[in-house]
């Protein structure tokens, strides 16, 4: 009896530590994102699910914070060695990390697993940031600024309901503003326009009225300084001259995002990221979303690209697995868990199709929606952030469009200092 | 006789053993997280290290290209003795004078002080998130009290004319407590014998306070003053969460451009040389208090 009874612990000991064992041989991989919206976590601890589910030799840790410090902490996180394997990686910063030969080269995968998927053509230059061919990143989640409306404040006002179909033009967004800006003695209780003074909308309105700020010798140039000017002082009117925005720093202060604003009311129309639709689709009220005003017909303002790529540490310890797990939370059943919930929009050209439409466009999307697809699939990407310095650059021009816009600096002067101080870098 | 001192040697130095053994831990702390970073930090500034990869030597470079190619680190030098120009003065004297009534006989003095002393402990990113939504211009509980008198509150945070005071304004606030209990503690040093003697001449309150307090108060004010120009030396927290430097660079003061350049930009061998700068700056303000401070002053006249 008591030969059987040992050969039952010897063997139930054994069983536990083939266990062990074998939960020992899961490879654990770590990715990190920062979270735009509780949302967002959620999507992703969804997407990492699936991923186990599809690869259970893989345990997957996800990390997640603030944007703000995303990047510091990954950098320091790699100068102690102990970095997550795949994280997102904004293009601004993406240069300063490869150049160090912090990121793993993933060209060869990219090729591998994009073979035959067409993307929109922005993407690629968001991926290949020093042209050279070589991919630091996988391209996946593309956003960009669009202007959301409360039509019940439209209908409240009388006023007519902004079509989805065109473009407002600037003198009837003027209008708009005017008309949805309602004062009590000095005090604002509702202001018109929100969200012009954001440095990549005014990007958006410099590229789609021809106006660039790098030339041909990577330098920060803006080409057309007249354009530029004129294009910053009708935003900053918008505020200063007409009284029907609020300063866009102010706001943030306030303690209420933007989105909160326009489901209270305290903001008609809002200048913001195409991820606000996640989160605007779950505050329970009706909301839509047009495209950015136009200064004529002619030049139709798209969006320039923001957001980040997936990439990999070239310090993993299981470099392979890493590349599979960026490789997954890029593919199109991934993307889309995202580009459903109204997080993201999608960077497969073929999506775009109207016979596609289905596969993407949800609930969560606004009445109309599609047709903003053009402003989509058009974007332009930032030209700086091909730069080496971009973060620096992005800073310094984020710094200057305050002192313009709430610094009485002219906007000749913020367009010279803004190219000398880029200059000296 | 000669046993008896060698046994006290022998004691002595074995408490001396003793000390060493117990104080060494907090010595490899102190070594291993101050005096080697201050060490490496100094190395790195003639460097142009970016946190990872091997630090190339630039000799001068980072000191050069700050005093002479870098206009944004003379303006954060001037934000910053802009911070402590108004900071240190103003900050000093309404500690003093809250210090001076909260000393007085008064009723429930002991919750004042408590009052005044409970920004202190408050975490400074609480206290920049209530102050940030207070003093927002549309919505801000502040241009609402305003309001009440018919006058429309500026953009306290994004106006460059009131951004810097705003954040000078908070911080005072913040610190108030902490110097004011310093005050009370040296108030309640001096001895009632002098106002005593004083009354027999005067009993003008005013002159009492410049005669008698003032004169007996010097130690705790230059220990106040020491502290309160180093703090505003490496004010952080408070502009780093309320404007982030901002608008523009008009509330951008050293230690956020050293934060930045360090953790944003990735350019260590600059920060730190930006660092050392800021401790010379600290250091030659400190030995210029200490010698215009005459031991004399501490006494009466």
């Amino acid at each position: 009896m008591k030969k059987i009874l040992s050969l039952i612990l010897c063997l139930t000991m054994l069983l536990s530590l083939m266990g062990i064992a074998s939960a020992d041989e899961k490879i654990k991989l770590q990715f990190m994102g920062w979270e735009a919206s509780v949302y967002e976590t959620e999507a992703n601890k969804a997407a990492i699910a699936a991923f186990e589910a599809d690869n259970p030799e893989y345990e997957v840790e996800f990390i997640t914070g603030k944007y703000d410090d995303h990047h510091t902490r990954l950098m320091t996180m790699m100068a102690g060695n102990a970095a997550p394997d795949v994280f997102y990686m904004e293009p601004c910063f993406s240069r300063q990390f490869s150049d160090q030969g912090l990121l793993l080269d993933i060209t060869e995968t990219f090729k591998k697993e994009f073979e035959g998927i067409e993307l929109i053509d922005w993407s690629y230059e968001k991926m290949d940031l020093e042209g050279t061919g070589v991919y630091y990143g996988i391209d996946s989640c593309i956003v960009g600024n669009i202007m959301f409306i409360n039509p019940a404040l439209f209908r409240e006002a009388g006023l007519e309901v902004p079509s989805t179909k065109t473009a407002m033009t600037w003198d009837e967004m003027l209008d708009y503003a005017q008309k949805l800006t309602i004062r009590e003695g000095d005090v604002v209780k509702q202001y018109g326009v929100y969200g012009l003074e954001d440095r990549n909308t005014v990007w958006g309105y410099w590229l789609y009225n021809g106006v660039t700020w790098v030339n041909e010798n990577d330098e920060v140039k803006i080409s057309d300084p007249v354009k530029a000017a004129e294009i910053l002082n009708k935003i900053k009117a918008l505020r200063t001259e007409y009284g029907v925005a609020p300063a866009g720093t102010e706001l943030q202060n306030s303690g209420m995002s933007a989105n909160q604003m326009l489901q209270t009311g305290k903001l008609a129309m809002v200048m913001a990221g195409s991820y606000s639709i996640q989160e605007l689709s779950k505050m329970g009220f009706e909301y839509i979303a047009v495209k950015p005003p136009v200064f004529d017909h002619d030049h139709p303002v798209g969006i320039v690209n923001s957001s980040y790529n997936c990439a990999v540490w070239s310090g993993s310890k299981y470099p392979e697995a890493a590349v599979k797990l960026a490789s997954y939370l890029t593919r199109e059943d991934t993307q889309l868990i995202f580009v459903r919930d109204g997080l993201w929009m999608s960077n497969r050209a073929y999506l775009y199709e109207p016979e596609n439409f289905d596969k993407w466009m949800t609930d969560a999307h606004p009445e109309g929606f599609e047709d903003l697809v053009p402003i989509f699939q058009n974007g332009t990407f930032i030209p700086t952030y091909r730069l080496l310095n971009a973060n620096l650059i992005d800073d310094i021009f984020t710094e200057e469009f305050e002192n313009f816009f709430y610094n009485d600096q002219s906007a000749e002067d913020t367009i010279m200092i803004i190219e000398q101080r880029c200059a000296a870098l | 006789m000669v046993q008896k001192t060698a046994r006290k040697r022998s004691l002595a130095s074995h408490d001396s053993a003793w000390a060493a053994l117990f104080l060494l831990p907090n010595l490899l702390f102190f070594l291993t997280f101050t005096i080697i970073p201050i060490l490496w930090a100094a190395v790195m500034s003639f460097t142009n290290w970016k946190i990872i990869g091997t630090p190339t030597w630039v000799g001068l470079d980072n000191y050069i290209e700050i005093f002479t190619k870098d206009p944004v680190f003379w303006q954060v030098l001037k934000n910053t003795l802009t911070f402590m120009i108004i900071s240190v003065p103003v900050g000093l004297v309404l500690s003093f004078l809250a210090a001076l009534m909260l000393n007085q006989d008064i009723a429930f003095k002991r919750w004042y002080r408590g009052f005044f002393f409970m920004p202190v402990i408050a975490s400074s990113v609480l206290v920049a998130v209530v102050w940030k939504w207070m003093l927002v211009s549309d919505f801000g509980m502040v241009n609402y009290i305003i309001s009440l008198f018919g006058v429309r509150g500026p953009n306290w945070l994004t106006d460059k004319r009131f951004a810097m005071p705003s954040v000078v304004g908070v911080s005072i606030w913040k610190g108030l407590g902490f110097n004011m209990m310093l005050f009370i503690a040296g108030l309640q040093n001096i001895p009632e014998t002098y106002y005593e003697a004083f009354r027999m001449d005067s009993e003008n309150k005013v002159k009492q306070v410049i005669h008698i307090t003032l004169p007996l108060m010097a130690p705790t004010t230059f220990f106040v003053f020491t502290m309160s120009i180093i703090n505003s030396f490496q004010v952080f927290d408070l502009v780093q969460m309320m404007t982030n430097g901002g608008p523009g660079r008009n509330t951008s003061v050293l230690v956020h451009y050293i934060y930045q350049n360090a953790f944003r930009y990735f350019r260590m061998g600059y920060a730190s040389a930006l660092a050392y700068i800021l401790f010379f700056i600290i250091l030659i303000v400190t030995i210029i208090q200490y010698r215009f401070n005459n031991p004399k002053d501490f006494s009466l006249d």
